[in-house]
């Protein structure tokens, strides 16, 4: 008899993936719509391919393939820790299939680790993209050996599982902290957003090598490992000092999902009870009843459901905080005073390196939109747009200008304060503020438009649309692409980067006037 | 001539996976009509009402309000009509208030007007104290009711209702029979689909049996029903078609 469990994983990887949808659908067109994102999705993933074994190589000629596999399962590592907290605790808690799970037959465990395995399977791909061509190259370069392609594979098996563990026990922590507050979203956001800071300056801290010689580099390495024990276990038997670092590894990583899923066992209807339950005393005031315009209302109620959903809008906000920390670190570390005290920097390279900014601002902009997953959040709720007396267009602008506001006048705010902190020329500044208003317009009406295009209503959790949903995936990688190419590789192109970043904004302005003009004929019905 | 308010005209929908959910159906509906729509599950009910409230694309056939395409003027056709479906799911971070708020604005129903209403229907269903709390809070029922007093806000030409009675108490079931009369009363007209028989051959003064998307049988409920019950007429015509 198949355990329950894993007939709960198999039913949850079919809402989550779609597969479901792409053999039994008889409707073509969903069919070659789901077609077209696993097409997008491979094809995103053969680019972090490449982007990541560019570096593998670059690291591999400096002497480093010995460490490429440790290295790379740390990066990995690092990765899915921040994209779980970013997710927050929403796939074990307040999901739309709770009270009917809850009132099967099973045992609370059968839930959290279905739920679990769900999300160490998805985090394994993203991990596999960073692990096998490190490994492949570390192979190239050192020559193939069947033991630490053994310790590889293990590592690429366990590497996902003590992030997500962490950031797991965080996100349930946060939630259990901010569940009585009115504005708990606001406030989770806030607590996800010092966790993340709180990462980003760790990994920072370890990673800032300094050093240029070989050798001085690989104790850094040797030290810096040591900050994330698995990744040195896994660097102790890679490095010939016996397999017995792996078994430590696999065991530590075991024990450590079992005892989060044996002590959240205990308390976790409680929480989901807890969040579920309103005990909400608002009495009725008719001061309250109050005439607006229909545009504001819609508006406004589009920013009440950001303003109340701890999924949406710390994924929607997630790049844009990303911003203000950098805008306001620029004040304490400015980059362009490093660059210009180290010696044989010239004042071309520094220019260079302000417009290089602009790419990193459309990266932060471009990172997170919110409305590509505005269209899908209405659910089992659209019948209320869709009975609206509006048109579509302005129902769909209400959902665009919500992420309209928020990127806009974070990003104009952050780039005010870049232009002043990094000391830009008129040039530089009009540049970065041409890039930041064409990146807020493209993000905002791009993605309602993809969202209309690609919507998912039958989601029995936020985060399936918000995190992992096709249109947001799509929005995601047009946005922060193209920006991260132009900062990864800008510096090699034979023209100036202030040409290459003029003719992206023109590029993404023409994107969101072809947006403007292609949500104005959608139609918002059901097929 | 009795002032037409719902006219459908050879309706047909066919899902893109090709299930003929609707093949050819023609009703009309007058202003002061209460009219009960009938027939199992999956005979076509929910399709049909969900077209008429402009939320189903649909290329055969043609369906009027008021003399207005639902395809051609649908958003005039939306602010004369409202619709309310059979299972309540509203936005939940709302409260009662903000929500009722946000249908009267997008409605452009006035502040005076909105007040009463409000006032009014919260009163009689017996949610007007729970106004003030966040929709999450609702039952089911307190969730319908909301519903039913937003779609009355705009005084409605159209009512348009998919199983209204499911998930109200017995008081909130009598009160919205009494609302249905008094509405049709000042001309808007009813059409409302429901199981529950008894209910649909007391209140309806029409009546539509649709079985596996045709019509097989329509008019008034005296004559659909004629010497038998509604109940035996139903079961006689699932049997024979």
């Amino acid at each position: 008899m198949t355990a329950k469990w894993i007939i709960l994983t198999k039913v949850h990887l079919e809402g989550v993936t779609g597969i479901n949808r792409l053999r039994y659908s008889q409707n073509k067109n969903e069919k070659r719509k789901s077609g077209l994102v696993i097409g997008f999705c491979a094809l995103c993933a053969l680019v972090l391919l490449a982007f990541v074994c560019v570096y593998a190589v670059a690291f591999a000629k400096m002497g480093l393939g010995g460490y490429l596999i440790s290295l790379s399962f740390a990066l990995a590592a690092l990765i899915t820790l921040t994209f779980s907290l970013m997710r927050g605790a929403h796939i074990l808690f307040a999901i739309k299939d709770f009270e009917s799970l809850a009132s099967l037959p099973l045992k609370k465990s059968d839930i959290l680790i279905s739920r679990l395995i769900v999300s160490y399977l998805v985090n394994i791909a993203f991990c596999a993209v960073v692990i096998i061509p490190c490994t492949a190259v570390a192979f190239v370069y050192n020559g193939f050996n069947a033991e630490i392609a053994a310790y590889a594979l293990l590592g690429l098996i366990v590497c996902p599982v003590i992030p997500l563990v962490i950031a797991d026990v965080f996100g349930t922590l946060i939630m259990v902290v901010t569940m009585n507050f009115r504005y708990k979203a606001v406030l989770q956001t806030a607590l996800y957003a010092i966790l993340l800071v709180a990462i980003m300056a760790c990994s920072f801290l370890v990673s800032s090598l300094g050093d240029t010689s070989a050798n001085e580099i690989v104790s850094t390495i040797d030290g810096g490992l040591l900050y994330y024990p698995p990744a040195w276990l896994l660097q102790q038997s890679i490095a010939g000092n016996g397999f017995w670092w792996s078994l430590i590894l696999l065991g530590a990583s075991l024990a450590v999902a079992a005892a989060f899923t044996g002590v959240l066992s205990v308390v976790y209807f409680k929480i989901n009870a807890k969040l579920v339950s309103n005990s909400d005393n608002g009495k009725f005031d008719a001061k309250r009843i109050k005439a607006g315009s229909p545009f504001a209302a819609l508006y406004k109620n589009e920013m009440s459901r950001l303003l109340s959903s701890p999924a949406y809008l710390l994924n929607s906000t997630a790049g844009l905080i990303l911003l203000i920390i950098l805008s306001i670190g620029t004040i304490f570390f400015n980059p362009v005073d490093l660059m210009g005290s180290i010696e044989g920097a010239d004042a071309a390279t520094i220019s260079e390196i302000k417009y290089m900014f602009c790419a990193v601002v459309a990266f932060s902009v471009g990172l997170t939109i919110p409305s590509s997953a505005a269209l899908s959040l209405e659910g089992s709720r659209r019948w209320i747009a869709f009975t609206l007396p509006v048109s579509p267009l302005k129902i769909l602008l209400a959902k665009a200008f919500v992420g309209l506001s928020l990127s806009g006048t974070v990003g104009v705010a952050c780039s005010a304060i870049l232009t002043i902190t990094l000391g830009m020329n008129a040039l530089q500044v009009c540049l970065m503020f041409v890039t930041v208003i064409s990146f807020s317009l493209f993000s905002s009406f791009f993605g309602i438009f993809i969202n209309s295009k690609l919507p998912k209503y039958d989601w029995t959790n936020e985060g399936q649309v918000v995190k992992r949903g096709a249109a947001s995936t799509v929005c995601t990688v047009a946005g922060m692409l193209p920006p991260l190419a132009v900062f990864m590789f800008g510096s090699v192109l034979p023209v100036s980067i202030a040409f290459v970043i003029l003719g992206m904004d023109a590029l993404y302005l023409v994107a969101t006037v072809v947006s403007i003009i292609l949500i104005s004929k959608t139609k918002l019905q059901d097929k | 001539m009795q002032n037409k308010i719902l006219e459908i005209k050879n309706f047909s929908k066919t899902y893109p996976g090709g299930k003929r959910a609707v093949d050819g159906l023609s009703l009309d509906i007058c202003a002061g009509d209460i009219y009960g729509f009938i027939g199992q599950n999956g005979a076509g009910k929910t399709t049909t009402l969900r077209a008429v409230s402009g939320i189903l694309q649909f290329d055969e056939g043609e369906i009027l309000i008021d003399g207005n395409s639902v395809k051609a003027q649908p958003v005039l056709c939306k602010s004369i009509s409202a619709y309310i479906p059979d299972n309540p799911d509203i936005y939940e971070f709302l409260t009662g208030t903000q929500y009722l708020n946000y249908i009267a604005d997008i409605f452009r129903v006035d502040q005076k007007t909105r007040s009463e209403k409000i006032v009014k229907y919260a009163d009689m269903f017996r949610i007007l104290d729970d106004l003030g709390k966040l929709v999450s809070s609702y039952s089911h029922g307190m969730k319908q009711k909301l519903v039913i007093i937003s779609a009355l806000l705009h005084s409605p030409k159209l009512l348009i209702l998919d199983e209204p009675f499911v998930g109200l108490d017995p008081e909130a079931a009598f009160k919205l029979k009494s609302v249905f009369k008094e509405i049709c009363g000042q001309g808007c007209a009813i059409f409302f689909s429901t199981h529950v028989l008894d209910v649909a051959e007391k209140l309806c003064n029409k009546i539509a049996i649709i079985k596996g998307g045709k019509l097989i049988a329509c008019g008034d409920t005296d004559e659909v029903r004629g010497d038998s019950s509604l109940e035996k007429v139903f079961m006689e015509v699932l049997e024979n078609k």
